[in-house]
């Protein structure tokens, strides 16, 4: 059990290397994570479908990410989707809109969601 | 009382604003009017008022989509009119929503006024505008610099309307007013600003977020024109036509939305105004039906669906990993997942139809550079078709909502009732209804050449044909209703037909599914009595459990439904019959004011005379916008072929000539003509001649030989 579900989500996405969906995609996006009075930073790097993630620089991104830590702490465990915690001004976006909209599709999403696949295989037992 | 409950709309993208006559905004579960962006309510009181008294109006200019100008004098309706003053409202949304106010004095005297804006919002979210709402958040008003500030927050959930004016003023918690003089034959005016902001707290202080980019009105003028003047332009001896096709440009130019993901490049939305919003179908259906006219928002299109394709499995979303999305929201109910909308997945037809525009936009444009960008995705949503969508292990695509807010009918026909059998039950689920099948069909077909000539994979080519033969040779089994000799609206998933007799077979022939043999029994009975109404195809038979003509999915006519099957139709060389429902909704479309509405009744039309509109709450509405272009690529006979494109025209009786010059594509520019094919289109008769069911019969009998 990881004790920084945060540092396990961009660890997770590091582990990725190369997303072939986003091969078009190039960029840098730099996450602030906030806790106490702390700012956490995350650097997220794509190149045509590679990914890299560094922590702790203080590099400027075509897009930046403005949140608490525990919201990314609960994205990480499936516990919140990062589209309504941007809607409800929980996540804070500026610059380029499409290059966070790509690295979102990375996020887990909740547990113990329904899998038809698995539905599908033991319907076909049964019968 | 007046006219005034009727709505004039102007907007630019999900901005917008929905008034009365006057101009005013008076919200009410009843009358859903306001000033809205990003599914939010932003004004739901906006109120002009001179010495304390109402307006009436006198006339209203509606200049363009983004802006209108009302004309108006003080006073009730039922008072003789002969004011000493006018007033001018003369509104534009170009990112805020801005408002010219004028008075001119045609008096012989000096007018003292005390003009006033009356403005409050409540903040719906757009789902909840019918209700009388119960908010668990807060409001607040502040006044700080002349400017009135409108607020809402739940938690870090925070939307602000800020209204100012440039003309001295005095402002209060409940608007802006204005003391002034106006000497005879003299004006004033005043510039009233309404600003949007929706604002999450970053650090110790608060930042907009949500934003569109600001555009002058020039700027949304020139981009009208460069719009127009890249469409191809259309001669023709139908007059119904030329005004239609006008109408469809400018609407068209309306509903292009772009989404914060789309850098900058323009898609369709579903609808106006309500649906001003991300659609899964309905994008791609409407960019489907004009892509011989604007390719460019089919890329669009692929593109920004294509990165929000699903990843992950989420039972609130109905999403699953390479699914394409259904619609995508961004208000409160959607913060607060009261709604599923973040983005909602649940429709079990635009993954199958992203993968058709993709390889009908190669077709047209050579755009393979796309077609090598998304393979990844048109690989992931191949494998949904397979692995995520067959519920049933039989080889289907099905949908069945995971929950109570997911919705129950995941195909077009998306209302409760839709699904029925002959007899009028319902259908258990999950669900297959035939189109769905067709449409994976037609998509494996596609993407099996894309496989072969992009990716470089001739072993997926291969499968993906042998998959689409044998989906082909079991659907015809499965779903042919051998008795009365058609293709049921769907199975259950105990392997009954789901029996109805319905459009949703018309869609079939599009997607070329339908075995050569059984094509004409299918066209028999979709321009036979039961189904063809004389302006077009009912969504439900009449003799059906359910029919009703004018029930939304189970009896109605929906012209985008209509401009498939007649696509369909030219698919199987029912090239006569094409025509036939073109020409129907042409005619409809003259009773409209060349603005097809998203549906209309399914009474007969001998019985009507004219095509009865179903009260929606869109209008225009994409794909009956995009109805009259795919009437012109199937009357045209347009098929892109290799580097050029084919012209095989059928005109209805009615057009004896049609000139579509510059249409875009591979080729660069071309242009495409068609004649009448005898005497008989010699003549357009009057309209009110009606070509009922029996009249077909007989008009049939002449075309085919």
């Amino acid at each position: 059990m990881a004790t920084d579900p945060t540092a396990e989500l961009f660890e997770s996405i590091k582990r990725r290397g190369h997303v072939p969906a986003l091969r078009r995609e190039s960029g840098t996006v730099r996450f602030d994570l906030r806790q106490d009075s702390q700012v956490d930073k995350w650097i997220v790097e794509i190149r045509n479908g590679d990914l890299n993630v560094t922590r702790g620089e203080d590099r400027d991104g075509q897009c930046v990410v403005y949140a608490h830590k525990s919201v990314f702490d609960r994205i990480a465990r499936g516990e919140e989707n990062a589209n309504v915690a941007f809607f409800r001004g929980e996540i804070h976006v500026e610059g380029n809109f499409h290059l966070i909209s790509a690295i979102e599709r990375l996020f887990p999403g909740p547990r113990n969601a329904f899998d038809p696949r698995a539905a599908r295989a033991e319907r076909t037992r049964q019968s | 009382m007046s006219d005034s409950d009727s709505t004039v709309n102007i907007l630019s993208g999900n901005t917008f604003v929905v008034s009365d006559k006057r101009g005013d905004i008076e919200a009410s579960p009843a009358s859903p009017s306001g000033m809205f962006s990003f599914d939010t309510r932003y004004l739901s009181t906006w109120v002009l008022t001179v010495n304390g008294q109402r307006l009436q109006p006198l006339s209203i200019d509606d200049l363009q989509y983004f802006e209108a100008r009302f004309f108006l004098v003080p006073g009730g309706a039922t008072q003789y009119v002969d004011s000493k003053l006018s007033v001018i409202r003369h509104r534009s949304i170009c990112g805020s929503f801005d408002e010219q106010v004028t008075i001119l004095n045609h008096g012989e005297e000096p007018l003292d006024l005390k003009i006033r804006v009356e403005a409050s919002s409540d903040f719906a979210d757009l789902f909840e505008i019918k209700d009388v709402l119960q908010k668990k958040g807060s409001y607040y008003a502040n006044v700080e610099d002349g400017q009135l500030r409108l607020g809402y927050e739940r938690g870090t959930f925070r939307r602000e309307t800020v209204i100012s004016a440039n003309e001295p003023h005095e402002v209060d918690e409940h608007g802006l007013g204005f003391t002034v003089r106006i000497e005879p034959g003299a004006e004033w005016t005043a510039n009233l600003r309404v600003e949007t902001l929706a604002l999450s707290p970053v650090g110790e202080g608060m930042r907009p977020t949500l934003q569109h980019p600001v555009r002058t009105k020039r700027q949304m003028y020139e981009d009208l024109d460069d719009w127009l003047r890249r469409m191809p332009r259309l001669y023709t001896d139908h007059e119904v036509l030329i005004g239609t096709y006008r109408r469809s440009l400018v609407d068209l130019a309306s509903l292009r939305y772009t989404p914060l993901t789309a850098e900058g490049t323009t898609m369709p939305t579903a609808g106006l105004p309500w649906f001003m919003t991300l659609f899964g179908r309905d994008s791609i259906l409407t960019s489907l039906q004009v892509l011989p006219f604007e390719p460019r928002l089919a890329a669009t299109t692929l593109r920004v669906l294509g990165l929000l394709q699903g990843t992950r499995l989420d039972d609130f979303r109905d999403e699953d990993p390479g699914r394409i999305l259904h619609e995508l929201r961004y208000g409160e109910t959607s913060a607060f997942e009261e709604q599923p909308h973040s983005p909602y997945y649940g429709t079990a037809d635009a993954t199958q139809l992203w993968l058709i525009l993709l390889d009908e936009y190669e077709r047209w444009t050579g755009d393979a550079e796309l077609v090598r960008e998304l393979e990844p995705q048109a690989r992931a949503a191949l494998n949904w078709i397979d692995e995520y969508a067959d519920l049933v292990g039989n080889g289907y695509v099905w949908y069945q909502p995971r929950r109570e807010t997911g919705l129950e009918n995941q195909c077009w026909k998306d209302s409760w009732d839709s699904i029925s059998y002959h007899d009028g039950r319902l259908a258990p689920f999950p669900r297959a209804t035939c189109e769905l099948q067709g449409y994976a069909y037609d998509a494996k077909i596609r993407a099996a050449r894309l496989a072969r000539w992009f990716w470089q994979d001739p072993a997926l080519a291969d499968k993906l044909e042998r998959d689409a033969a044998a989906l082909k040779e079991r659907f015809n089994r499965d779903f042919w209703v051998e008795d009365r000799e058609f293709y049921a609206l769907g199975i259950d998933p105990d392997g009954n037909q789901v029996d109805a007799l319905s459009s949703n077979m018309g869609h079939l022939l599009w997607s070329g599914i339908v075995d050569e043999s059984r094509a004409g029994k299918v066209v028999e009975h979709l321009l036979g009595p039961r189904l063809f109404t004389g302006w077009g195809i009912r969504t439900l038979a009449d003799g059906e459990g359910r029919y009703n003509p004018i029930g939304y999915h189970v009896g109605t006519v929906w012209p985008f439904d209509n401009s498939f099957i007649a696509w369909g139709l030219r698919r199987y060389g029912y090239v006569e019959e094409a025509a036939i429902l073109a020409e129907g909704m042409l005619d409809a479309a003259e009773y409209f004011g060349g603005r097809l509405p998203e549906a209309f009744a399914g009474y007969p039309r001998a019985l009507t005379k004219y095509p009865v509109q179903y009260p929606t709450a869109c209008s225009p509405q994409a794909w009956s916008t995009g109805t009259p272009m795919l009437l012109l690529r199937t009357m045209l006979g347009l098929e892109p072929h290799e580097d050029h494109l084919a012209v095989q025209p059928a005109l209805p009786v009615v057009i004896q000539r049609i000139e579509l010059l510059d249409i875009p594509g591979r080729w660069g520019k071309t242009d495409a003509f068609g004649r009448s094919r005898g005497e008989g289109a010699a003549r357009r008769p009057a309209l009110r001649v009606q070509y009922g069911a029996e009249t077909f019969v007989s008009r049939r009998q002449r075309f085919i030989r």
